[in-house]
């Protein structure tokens, strides 16, 4: 039961305000921790720290303070209580081998052992702390044990339930204050101690704390009675007519162990009762920290906040973005930077008009304070210019900051969508649909729902690439000629399945297609296949010289895709890559839904929900969604293979119903389908005579099956054919200030690899850091649920990680929730896709060139025929090139 | 706690009191046995100490015990207000009596004083009041000096009592 029970681990400094030196420095000990129970013992210590920082004036002279945590293990867990205590009372008779060898009933003065008395030895533990920390003022030692109690001296001793016993120790040992408590008068001095606290003067005129005490405040301001079991009134002590008022600073009879002679400030303080700490106390403890706060800086913003360009909205109404004024301050008081004229010119102050530097709210002294100005976009090529005046009445000061902004017209994108159609595309993609069927129906949806004015381009690609459509403007939503041809190309035989497979090249023409296009903004790349490339050029050689966003989806499994190239191309280029895995026939859309959220991506919307349901005859589906006050604008889709009998109509959050002819009286927008997709696109609010009823809050799409028909054309028949419930899903998009980011990342793609998670919020291009949570529903390959739950940091970013261990598709649906800055509701969501594989990646496939002449004599007939060679000789050559290069692919499929 | 409803009495924080301004410092760790105190150890470092608060105690006139950094002059350069360094009483923190101490006859052991390094530091002078009878603690009477010690040594050197 000494120093060889344990020893001394690691030093930690846990509230860092700069230099040693310049600070007041307190040090934690531990006893009675073993090693197992060192992260019980971290939080203890936390728990104490912030017990200190949350008792009055410690807050507010915080950055005047370092804390050090020393991890001092022992041997065995808990404090030495003797069975029984010389005062009567009893303990455990617990008696663990501990590094600083605490007890209770300690021995007091005189050998008195006393119960409550849990000391250990503290020369060590004063020892321990100046070897570790030279600049140490305080020493604290907290002791784990239940049990209630502490002790002071050199070291302000306590156990885990008793963290104001080393408040109140550090009272005398570190700032010399007195108790206040009274008694029979031992240990009392008998004259004028010099401790600030207490004192035999009751003359106004000479009190040793008269600043603080009012005029109107009587003296004495109480009389004490005497101790013992027969109390009387305090001789010499002539009570107040009339009673100070709570809080009043006065004497007030009792203090120092003595119930009468001795005076206190307050009725109650810390040196007391463990109340909170009176002035008297509050100031001599102020006057001991304060050399030690570091200076008081504000660092004030520029004088001009411009927006730079903020896009027009959709339909007219405008987008909204938020820029902060940001103060600098370094201080542990608080400070409030109010705005007092303003903000003028259009310019608005979106989350008030004072904003005040907490220093509770920061582990540090730098606060970083920002006032919000928004801004709304109007129409393209209008300016606003304007100021707002903030003051802070603390430090006096006053700024004022021009404000500027333009509105530009929404950024157009133009797409080149690069696909694949090898031959083996006209496989079944796993629900009984061929590939290529799966390609069109999502294909045909991202066209059908891009935006007026943004740009599309169509590339297949085999042996070689070829462009079937240079980047046409898609034009209007229903009937737009760029969208209609589009739609021709991918409905139409020019992607009918034939040939190899050269993923780079058709890359390649698509980057080609998109540098020939002008006028756009944003140029997007997404490129679908199902195989691996067989035929150069190779991802590995062209992904260098892509500038295009780029995103992919592999149609397949992880085994049969060139995972690692399209990885590195899409995430080299702000995309990522989304693999379908077996497409089963409940997640017929699955790919259709990839397509859409990378149509989101392209077009800065963000994936609000995404539900999957069965809709029987006569009954009605309410799908609830939540739109923000940062949403301005929607696209409700429903993909259903009987768009033609499903009924779908939007309820507003108060109630109203709104269809196409609704969008089309309000002017907000217009309903648009073809072949397994209704689309409704409106702006916010849907109905501008209702703002506050058809904006944010809850609303919902309401689905049935229509009536009517004859015969085979009726909604019962429609749902018979899907087992009495027409399939469908809803996903939700919203054009909005407020967007989910997702990154998902693997080092490896064998299985067990680690798979990151990472996700922030952005509201109004600020990072949302309060009032959100971030968590993953994970499928693995077997279908069986993962769940993950992602963590946020100071900064607002979220990180999670799981293990992958089944060969296939991860799918990673990250999905958030919570309040805006507003304090509205909504939820986003984005899927990844994490691949693992047994084996490596396959190897490139280069050419072969005997092949490539055979090929060539075959293409050209009258070259072979000059010398006589015979026609079926080099066509059986072109057949056995072929089945060997299939053969190889095979291999490699089942590498 | 509201502190702002203090300060509407009319009374604020007082400014930072002066205090001596240096970053150097003095450990000084004494070993007692009753009223013989010894100082056995003279740290330097460099830091900054905390000041006086209020008005130093008088000597003959007060009671309780604080540590006085003097100059060769001998006149008081610095005090530091010390609590109970000598270890008459112990406070016991009772849940059901609340806090109360114990007082008994002098004891032993060591206790440290952080001080300003002050270029003109000579001697620190230990004031307590003497001890009374067993039972009844320090403080009946102003305090004395119990121990003067030479700090114009180097280093960590021990003082010496004069």
């Amino acid at each position: 039961m000494t120093t060889s029970d344990g020893y001394v681990g690691a030093t930690t400094k846990i509230v860092d305000h700069g230099s040693d030196v310049d600070r007041w420095c307190l040090v934690v000990v531990g006893d009675g921790y073993q090693s197992t129970e060192l992260a019980q013992y971290r939080a203890d210590v936390q728990s104490f720290v912030t017990r200190l920082r949350s008792t009055p004036p410690f807050g507010e002279l915080w950055c005047g303070i370092n804390v050090f945590r020393i991890d001092v293990v022992s041997t065995e867990s808990g404090a030495d209580e003797p069975a029984t205590c010389g005062d009567g009372g009893t303990g455990s008779g617990a008696s663990p081998r501990t590094y600083f060898d605490t007890t209770f009933c300690s021995i007091g003065p005189g050998a008195v052992p006393i119960s409550r008395l849990l000391a250990g030895n503290s020369t060590e533990a004063k020892a321990v702390a100046k070897a570790r920390v030279p600049q140490v003022d305080q020493v604290v030692m907290l002791v784990n044990s239940s049990r209630y109690g502490g002790s002071g001296g050199p070291v302000a001793t306590a156990s885990t339930n008793a963290f104001e016993i080393a408040i109140h120790e550090m009272g005398h040992s570190a700032f010399g204050l007195a108790d206040e408590y009274g008694g029979d008068g031992t240990g009392t001095t008998a004259g004028e101690s010099p401790k600030p606290n207490v004192t035999r003067d009751v003359n106004r005129a000479t009190n040793k704390w008269r600043d603080l005490i009012l005029a109107t405040t009587p003296m004495p301001s109480a009389c004490g009675v005497t101790s013992g079991s027969s109390p009387t009134p305090c001789p010499g002590c002539t009570p107040p007519a009339t009673p100070p008022p709570a809080g009043a600073v006065g004497t007030y009879e009792g203090g120092d162990y003595s119930n009468c002679g001795v005076y206190r400030p307050l009725p109650s303080c810390y040196m007391r009762d463990y109340g909170p700490f009176c002035p008297v106390c509050a100031r001599v403890i102020r006057q001991t920290l304060t050399p030690f706060l570091p200076p008081e800086t504000v660092t004030p913003p520029a004088l001009s906040l411009d927006f730079g360009g903020v896009p027009e909205g959709l339909g007219g109404v405008g987008v909204t973005t938020y820029r902060a004024i940001v103060f600098e301050v370094v201080s542990c008081r608080q400070i409030a930077f109010r705005i007092t004229s303003g903000p003028t010119g259009g310019f608005a102050a979106p989350f008030g008009t004072t904003v005040i530097a907490d220093p509770a709210s920061s582990i540090t002294p730098i606060n970083r304070v920002p006032v919000w100005i928004g801004y709304t976009s109007t129409t393209a090529g209008t300016t606003a210019s304007g100021s707002v005046t903030i003051r802070s009445d603390e430090l006096g000061q006053s700024w004022t900051i021009s404000l500027t902004a333009r509105t530009i017209p929404r950024p157009k994108s133009a797409v080149a969508m690069v696909l694949d159609h090898s031959g083996s595309m006209s496989e079944d993609a796993g629900d009984g649909t061929l590939k290529v069927q799966k390609l069109r129906e999502a294909a045909s949806t991202f066209i059908a729902a891009m935006l007026p004015g943004d740009g599309i381009g169509v590339v297949r690609f085999d042996d070689t690439a070829q462009r079937l459509m240079d980047i046409t403007n898609v034009g209007p939503l229903n009937g737009g000629t760029g969208r209609t041809t589009a739609l021709g190309h991918i409905n139409g035989s020019a992607l009918d399945p034939a040939g190899a497979t050269s993923i780079g090249g058709g890359v390649l023409e698509g980057a080609a297609t998109l540098n020939a296009s002008a006028g756009y903004d944003v140029r997007a790349m997404v490129v679908l296949t199902d195989g691996v490339q067989n035929t150069p050029p190779m991802l590995a050689d062209v992904t260098p010289s892509i500038t295009a966003n780029t995103f992919a989806v592999g149609l397949g499994l992880p085994a049969n895709l060139n995972v690692a190239a399209l990885s590195v191309l899409t995430q080299g280029h702000n995309g990522y890559l989304l693999i379908t895995g077996a497409v089963t026939p409940d997640q017929r859309t699955r790919l259709t839904k990839y397509f859409l959220q990378i149509l989101a991506g392209i077009t800065n919307a963000a994936v609000v929900v995404d539900p999957s349901g069965q809709l029987p005859s006569g009954t009605v589906h309410r799908i609830p969604f939540d739109v923000t006050e940062a949403d301005y604008g929607l696209d409700v889709f429903v993909l259903t293979p009987e768009p033609k009998w499903l009924e779908c109509v939007l309820q507003a959050p108060d109630g109203t119903l709104i269809d196409a002819g609704v969008l089309a009286a309000e002017g907000t927008g217009e309903q648009a389908g073809q072949a397994g997709l209704s689309l409704y696109r409106l702006v916010l609010p849907a109905v501008p005579s209702k703002p506050d009823g058809s904006h944010q809050g809850r609303w919902y799409v309401l689905l049935r099956l229509r009536a009517g028909g004859k015969g085979r054309y009726t909604s019962e028949y429609s749902a018979a054919r899907y087992g009495g419930a027409v399939p469908y899903d809803v996903v939700v998009h919203a054009y909005s200030s407020l967007e989910l980011r997702g990154w998902l990342t693997q080092p490896e793609y064998a299985p067990g690899t680690s798979v990151s998670l990472t996700a922030q919020i952005m509201e109004y291009s600020r990072v949302l850091a309060e009032g959100a949570q971030v968590w993953a529903d994970i499928t693995d390959p077997a279908g069986s649920y993962l769940g993950a739950n992602l963590t946020a940091d100071t900064s607002g970013t979220f990180g999670g990680s799981f293990v992958a261990t089944i060969p296939g598709v991860y799918r990673v649906r990250l999905r958030a929730s919570g309040t805006t800055t507003a304090r509205m509701p909504f939820t986003r969501e984005l899927t990844l896709t994490a691949a693992v594989r047994v084996g490596v990646e396959p190897p490139d496939v280069r050419p072969d060139p005997w092949c490539d002449l055979v090929r060539c004599l075959v293409a050209n007939p009258k070259v072979f025929e000059q010398f006589g060679a015979d026609a079926e000789f080099v066509k059986c050559l072109e057949r056995i090139c072929r089945s060997s290069h299939s053969a190889a692919a095979a291999e490699r499929h089942r590498v | 706690m509201d502190e702002e409803g203090w300060y509407e009495q009319g009374q604020r924080p007082e400014p930072r009191p002066s205090i001596p301004a240096t970053r150097h410092a003095l450990r000084l760790t004494f070993q007692f046995d009753g009223d013989n105190v010894e100082l056995i150890d003279t740290e330097r470092l460099e830091k900054l100490v905390p000041p006086m608060i209020g008005d130093p105690p008088d000597e003959g006139k007060h009671v309780g015990e604080w540590l006085q950094v003097r100059d060769g002059d001998d006149r008081p350069i610095f005090t530091r207000l010390l609590n109970d360094p000598l270890r008459t009483r112990v406070e016991v923190h009772d849940p059901e009596e609340g806090p109360h101490i114990v007082v008994g006859p002098p004891d032993r052991g060591t206790f440290d004083v952080l001080v300003p390094d002050l270029p003109d530091a000579a001697y620190a002078v230990l004031f307590a009041s003497p001890a009374p009878g067993k039972g009844r603690g320090r403080g009946l009477r102003p305090a004395e000096p119990l121990g003067r010690f030479d700090l114009r040594g180097q280093g960590s050197d021990p003082g010496t009592a004069s």
